[in-house]
């Protein structure tokens, strides 16, 4: 589903909200009228009983006369309670709103405020690479600037993805884009990785977002140089089919995890020597879920850590 | 060719600007740095840019609307938007606008390059292939002037991108014959852009919503089941005549 098709089911689900709660006002109004008519019924038998039970009229009359100022009041008071409730609901609903609009604001001048100084500094420190200054304080500038970048990302993701960020789902030839991640950019350079040959699944689409895919990437490669215990990180990178879909593994040669697997991808958890904000792992189970499919953990102390990509796969076109 | 082509990159953050105007003209090519949508619009209307780097947050204008007003005046010139906002709905809005590619900051200067020249590639490929059609041509229902990149149908006028302009113009070049959707994908799109078959095909269904007199029903456009697209060489003539 794309941008556009994601906006109008969004704006179809907030009409058939206002629909149903048009519906939800008059059923509301109909028991209330119900309700007024029956109790009016009600307190008239009750004073025909009264009157064959040799009342005088004026009594049963005077009887007749406070059984109908109390449902006016019963009534009165139980409409002005309703109307309030909704002049709050919908003042807490329209303050709400409010905020989220605020907040998202406030995220994307956020976003545009850390973003600018990052490429600047990006900018200069890859110039000062490529002028040939090998000195180890530029490779340590830049690798820091892309820790910085992550971190960033992954804040800017995190708060965009809960405040209902929607993704931009496309056929991607998976092999390929692997490929050229792992060959341009400095984080494919950072761990030695070894990818599934391209024939053994031969033009394999999958549905996915490409941002979404580049930070589960980045976060996969991250996690295996922070918990590596060799100098030079090592991961695989298999696939297999699995029912319609297909399955992208992603194995680091790490330290692993010594917690409960089940934990695995809930927010804010962090491993015991981990020096991550406990984001990664949850972000990309949050994406897959957004693209359709969903993440998996595994993980044996010492032996490395699994995380297993469920991907939709797109159909090819004839 | 490419390596003097002219840029205009419009950013009007200094340090940014600074180094990918140095980084830019290193590289070979003829940079010119505007720091607002003004001054982009008056050194553009001094002499137009082959490509425009522009940032969507600028301080006068939106880089939305600069790059509207840009492909209005000159539309052979690619757009590139660098940017901060990075949302998909920015991201659909640019290239909707006729971008050919969104860059969301930070980026690799070497994979900014690479974006840079396909860009320009593509351009250059254009300019060359579109010679070929000086006139407006009539197809379908749609009048094509590919000069203007532009297309009329039912009093509409509608801007064409460059991949749009690039599909249409080996479609018009081979019109009549069978187009493999790979032969389409190699015209107008680079490797590092992971087209598939499918993204020729959305294309094809922009392109028949314009010249297709029934787009329900194409016949300007044919589908060749597991091949490709054949453009009716019949619904092809010379807008004049």
């Amino acid at each position: 589903m794309n941008t556009r098709s994601q906006i109008a089911t969004t704006q179809r689900g907030r009409r058939w909200l206002a629909v149903g709660a048009s519906v939800w006002v008059l059923v509301l109004l109909a028991l209330m009228s119900w309700w007024g008519w029956v109790v009016h019924q009600q307190s008239q038998k009750i004073v025909e009983l009264q009157r064959l039970a040799g009342l005088s009229d004026s009594v049963a009359e005077a009887r007749w006369r406070g059984t109908q100022r109390m449902l006016v009041w019963e009534g009165g008071t139980l409409v002005v309670l309703l109307a309030g409730l909704s002049i709050a609901l919908v003042w807490l609903y329209l303050r709400d709103q409010r905020r989220t609009n605020s907040l998202r604001a406030f995220f994307a001048s956020v976003t545009h405020e850390l973003r600018t100084p990052l490429t600047s500094i990006r900018l200069q420190a890859e110039s000062l690479a490529d002028a040939g200054n090998g000195s180890p304080l530029v490779e340590r500038l830049l690798e820091d600037t892309s820790r910085l970048e992550a971190q960033v990302e992954k804040t800017l993701e995190l708060a965009r993805l809960e405040g209902g960020g929607r993704l931009e789902l496309q056929p991607l030839p998976i092999h390929a884009w692997l490929q050229h991640q792992i060959q341009s950019k400095s984080a494919g350079r950072a761990v030695a990785i070894e990818l599934w040959p391209a024939d053994a699944i031969p033009g394999a689409l999958v549905l996915a977002d490409r941002s979404a895919l580049e930070i589960i990437f980045r976060n996969l490669i991250e996690n295996t140089v922070r918990h590596s215990q060799s100098t030079t990180p090592r991961a695989r990178i298999t696939a297999h089919e699995h029912d319609a879909g297909l399955v992208v593994s992603f194995a680091d040669h790490g330290e692993g995890y010594g917690g409960d697997p089940a934990e695995l991808g809930s927010l804010f958890l962090r491993g015991e020597r981990s020096r991550g904000a406990g984001v990664g792992l949850y972000l990309i189970r949050s994406l897959m879920h957004r693209m359709g499919g969903r993440a998996e953990f595994s993980s044996n102390p010492g032996s490395g850590f699994e995380t297993h990509l469920y991907f939709q796969r797109a159909e090819d076109s004839q | 060719m490419t390596a003097a082509a002219r840029i205009l990159v419009v950013e009007d953050e200094m340090n940014v600007g600074r180094t990918l105007t140095e980084r830019l003209a290193a590289e070979g090519y003829r940079v010119t740095w505007a720091k607002t949508a003004a001054e982009a619009q008056a050194f553009d209307s001094q002499e137009p840019s082959a490509l425009a780097l522009l940032d969507v947050g600028l301080p006068d204008e939106s880089g939305f609307d600069l790059a509207a007003a840009l492909r209005r005046r000159h539309p052979q010139t690619a757009i590139v938007f660098v940017t901060a906002f990075g949302t998909p709905e920015d991201r659909v809005r640019g290239l909707e606008l006729g971008a050919e590619d969104y860059i969301v900051k930070p980026f690799h200067f070497k994979e900014l390059l690479l974006r840079i020249q396909n860009a320009l590639r593509r351009a250059t490929l254009l300019s060359q292939t579109e010679s070929q059609f000086e006139r407006p041509l009539r197809v379908g229902r749609a009048r094509i002037d590919l000069k203007r990149m532009e297309v009329q149908s039912d009093d509409r006028t509608v801007m064409l991108t460059h991949k749009e302009c690039a599909v249409l113009t080996l479609l018009l070049e081979k019109q009549g014959a069978v187009l493999t959707r790979d032969e389409i994908l190699d015209r107008a799109w680079a490797p590092d852009e992971f087209p598939t078959p499918r993204t020729v095909d959305n294309f094809i269904v922009r392109l028949r919503r314009m010249i297709e007199p029934d787009p329900g029903e194409p016949q300007v456009i044919r589908s060749v089941r597991g091949v490709g697209y054949q453009l009716d060489a019949q619904a092809v003539r010379d807008a004049e005549s």
